[in-house]
């Protein structure tokens, strides 16, 4: 993995995305968070999106794993054929929201299903992020396509 | 979701990004997250002043697993870092760090500690070594004097 992490975890930054969220949406719009999270996905992320560019989506899952673990969440992985289903049963960013007294609200999942929207731009995978209920959602990883980069 | 461990790199991208806009667009973010992070932060200043800033960053050492000393006098509370994990990380990046990225401490910080009645001093020292030094005082002459020594003091506004 290009980054992992030791230590204490800060768990106030959900907080600070939530924000940033809400004051980029509300200062710059849609497209502005779409390009933000489609940056951070395939620039910070460069490893994950040159592997799913070459059709290996197994670094995504693995980060995936590696960081809902470290932050206590809860999830399930199951492949099906073509496809892989992360699971998150209970969302530890979500959890600290809640934890917080801080509303959770359609907004704060677009972090989600942005960062999934650039990680499957240009590749052979389609990424589909299905919001089940607060802090419960599936993201599931199909291949739609045997071209790679 | 953004691991709490990778925000900083987000943050990072967003950083670029309003500077594309212009700096005051950057400035205005920070002045926003001054005004949620004053939600944190203030009740401790509001509670023990000089006092309540050493625990809350003597908090902030331990969970953001800083290298850092913390020291509270009369006059000042300093909190010294030797390894800040938020540059390091901005620099252990693939999208590379953003060029005034240090500035954001100050940005949100200054903001927060004027608010409630105190002077905002600190030396970014480098922006490619994670070391820096801040000083909160009780008095502006304070501050003011201890600017006149720093290497690079950070101006966010």
């Amino acid at each position: 993995m290009r980054y992992t992490d030791t230590g204490e975890v800060h768990k106030d930054f959900h907080l600070a995305t939530n924000e940033t969220i809400d004051f980029v949406l509300s200062e710059y719009g849609i497209n502005f968070l779409t390009e933000l999270f489609r940056r951070t996905s395939q620039k910070v992320y460069r490893d994950i999106y040159t592997n799913l560019r070459n059709g290996n989506p197994q670094p995504l899952i693995e980060h995936w794993s590696y960081y809902y673990s470290r932050e206590k969440g809860d999830f399930s992985v199951s492949e099906e054929g073509e496809s892989i289903c992360f699971h998150v049963i209970d969302c530890p960013a979500v959890r600290h929201l809640k934890e917080k007294d801080v509303p959770v609200t359609d907004n704060f999942y677009l972090q989600i299903s942005l960062m999934n929207k650039g990680w499957s731009e240009e590749t052979p995978f389609e990424i589909e992020t299905e919001i089940i209920g607060e802090g419960e959602y599936k993201m599931t990883v199909r291949r739609v396509s045997d071209d790679t980069q | 979701m953004i691991p709490s461990d990778h925000f900083v790199r987000m943050y990072n991208e967003l950083f670029k990004m309003l500077e594309e806009q212009g700096h005051s667009h950057l400035q205005k973010y920070w002045q926003r997250i001054a005004s949620l992070q004053d939600t944190i932060l203030g009740p401790y200043i509001e509670k023990d002043g000089l006092k309540g800033m050493y625990d809350y960053w003597e908090h902030i050492r331990i969970e953001e697993n800083c290298d850092a000393d913390l020291e509270l006098t009369e006059d000042y509370f300093e909190f010294k870092m030797n390894k800040c994990p938020s540059l390091s990380k901005a620099l252990d990046n693939d999208a590379g760090a953003f060029e005034l990225y240090c500035d954001h401490c100050a940005g949100w910080v200054q903001p927060v500690v004027e608010k409630h009645g105190y002077y905002y001093a600190s030396d970014i020292i480098s922006r490619t070594n994670p070391v820096c030094v801040m000083r909160i005082y009780k008095d502006k002459a304070g501050a003011d004097d201890y600017e006149k020594t720093l290497d690079l003091p950070a101006k966010p506004y």
